[in-house]
């Protein structure tokens, strides 16, 4: 028999799954390991070669702080490139809704 | 071989763009905010078409502790200038501002480089010239931009890629030529592009060898765009120069299109004489890289008689990009007569500013001095 909700006694805490972070390398060496020679000196050499005529970076530069949150950035490398900063900052965003000072710093 | 008299007029060299933080003071409190609070400021605008690391974007005796090709002027003065015996030299800043899709940005930061060369470049080195760098896909925003820096008579060239989004002889780019022309500027065409459409016509390549060869197909479109829209008819003044395109392309491309003209040139009744004749009167194409085998000088001479002009080419360095060792910019088998020509008199006669700011005084009296 189904426990009607408002009659549950146990202490309850929302879990939340977070469907779509993003990682990212903090440098583009950060690949070698899992590259094979002939490719990391291609990478090295030539670059990405994306598909638009500027090499390294958007040809549409988005807004502020290159479209990020700028508590989301770690002292070194691009945001999402520090694990813990990342999940420390989506944490206290559920947990809060807001990120406290001490975090974004 | 090396150059075998001092006074020559480089035509094609490239100083290192400048960071975006360099441009700060050029622009206005609207774009320097924007760059700013935008990460702008971080961007390399570096071009898919010159990888820096790449062998060809520079070569290694000419690469500087800061990492950069040309990355100062000094190393420039003593890698470009010093040792050709060179009088004049034009700068092309490829900085990849005229990439941006958003057509205000890419006018203003275009302008910034424009500013920052005339400050940091040619103020400070009097044998410099520089091409001014605009976004070609806003002619108006272009316009406006070479009107900007019309008054200062050491821009002598309006900058544009091979590839844009356009044919560069449909319309849209008139008021653009018309600009120059008024104000005795040439224009240069210079390999590479935004790569807004794929670089071939089937889409888009996988390697760089592919981009790089493929371009030369890009400024024969480019040619053909030019001539059949009637551009050199409307403009009759104006020069254009292909800037790094490779020269032993245009026989036959002269011959295909002169050819087929006859055929059909009820459909382009502006075409007053043969496209051959039109382009050697208007067309200019730089020297280096120069895309014919070396070791056999008679294939040379034989595509420069089938050229039929010897005021063609235009004498460059390409520094900081690999194309010669040492000091051997002169391809072996230039007849003797073509090599004075390119190097001083075909430049002269090619650029007006040039040529009304003498700055020839001198040059063609001193052209018979021996470089040290």
């Amino acid at each position: 028999m189904n426990v009607r909700v408002h009659e549950a006694k146990a202490a309850q805490a929302l879990a939340v799954i977070d469907c779509d972070i993003h990682p990212a390398q903090r440098t583009p060496s950060d690949l070698h390991p899992y590259l094979p020679a002939r490719w990391r000196e291609h990478m090295t050499t030539f670059g990405a070669h994306l598909r638009h005529g500027l090499s390294a970076q958007l040809p549409f530069p988005r807004m502020v702080a290159s479209g990020m949150r700028v508590d989301a950035f770690p002292d070194e490398g691009p945001p999402g490139s520090d694990l813990d900063l990342a999940l420390g900052v989506a944490r206290r965003l559920f947990e809060t809704g807001r990120v406290p000072a001490e975090a974004a710093a | 071989m090396k150059v075998p008299f001092a006074g020559a007029i480089d035509c094609d060299l490239h100083p290192a763009p400048p960071p975006v933080r360099a441009l700060l003071p050029y622009l206005d409190d609207y774009w320097r905010e924007q760059i700013v609070s935008r990460h702008i400021d971080s961007m390399p605008f570096q071009l898919t078409s010159y990888p820096p690391k790449a062998p060809l974007s520079a070569r290694a005796d000419w690469r500087t502790d800061n990492g950069l090709p040309a990355g100062d002027l000094d190393a420039l003065r003593r890698h470009a200038l010093d040792p050709f015996g060179t009088r004049i030299a034009i700068c092309n800043t490829l900085h990849g501002a005229f990439a941006l899709q958003n057509d205000d940005m890419a006018a203003a930061l275009c302008s910034a480089v424009n500013a920052w060369v005339a400050a940091e470049l040619l103020d400070r080195e009097p044998r410099l010239r520089a091409s001014i760098l605009v976004a070609a896909r806003s002619p108006q925003l272009a316009a406006a931009e070479i009107e900007r820096r019309a008054a200062d008579r050491r821009f002598v060239q309006v900058l544009l890629p091979a590839m844009g989004e356009m044919l560069l002889g449909r319309r849209v780019f008139w008021p653009l030529y018309a600009a120059a022309e008024k104000h005795g500027l040439t224009i240069g065409i210079h390999a590479g592009g935004t790569l807004h459409h794929a670089p071939t016509g089937s889409g888009w390549p996988a390697y760089h060898v592919e981009d790089y060869v493929a371009v030369s197909g890009a400024f024969e479109s480019q040619l053909l765009s030019l001539i059949t829209e009637g551009v050199f008819q409307k403009f009759p003044d104006l020069k254009f120069v292909l800037i790094e395109s490779g020269f032993t392309w245009l026989p036959t491309l002269m011959w295909r299109t002169s050819k087929t003209w006859r055929g059909v040139r009820p459909e382009v009744p502006w075409i007053d004489r043969p496209p051959a004749e039109i382009i050697r009167d208007q067309v200019r194409c730089t020297l280096q890289p120069v895309d014919a085998p070396s070791g056999s000088p008679d294939r040379l001479a034989r595509t420069l008689d089938h050229i039929g002009s010897d005021r063609m080419l235009l004498f460059s360095t390409d520094y900081p990009h690999w194309h010669f060792d040492g000091g051997d910019v002169l391809p072996d088998g230039l007849p003797e007569g073509i090599i004075r020509r390119l190097m001083i008199d075909n430049p002269l006669d090619t650029y007006p500013r040039l040529r009304a700011d003498g700055a020839d005084c001198g040059t063609r009296a001193r052209r018979e001095e021996t470089v040290a």
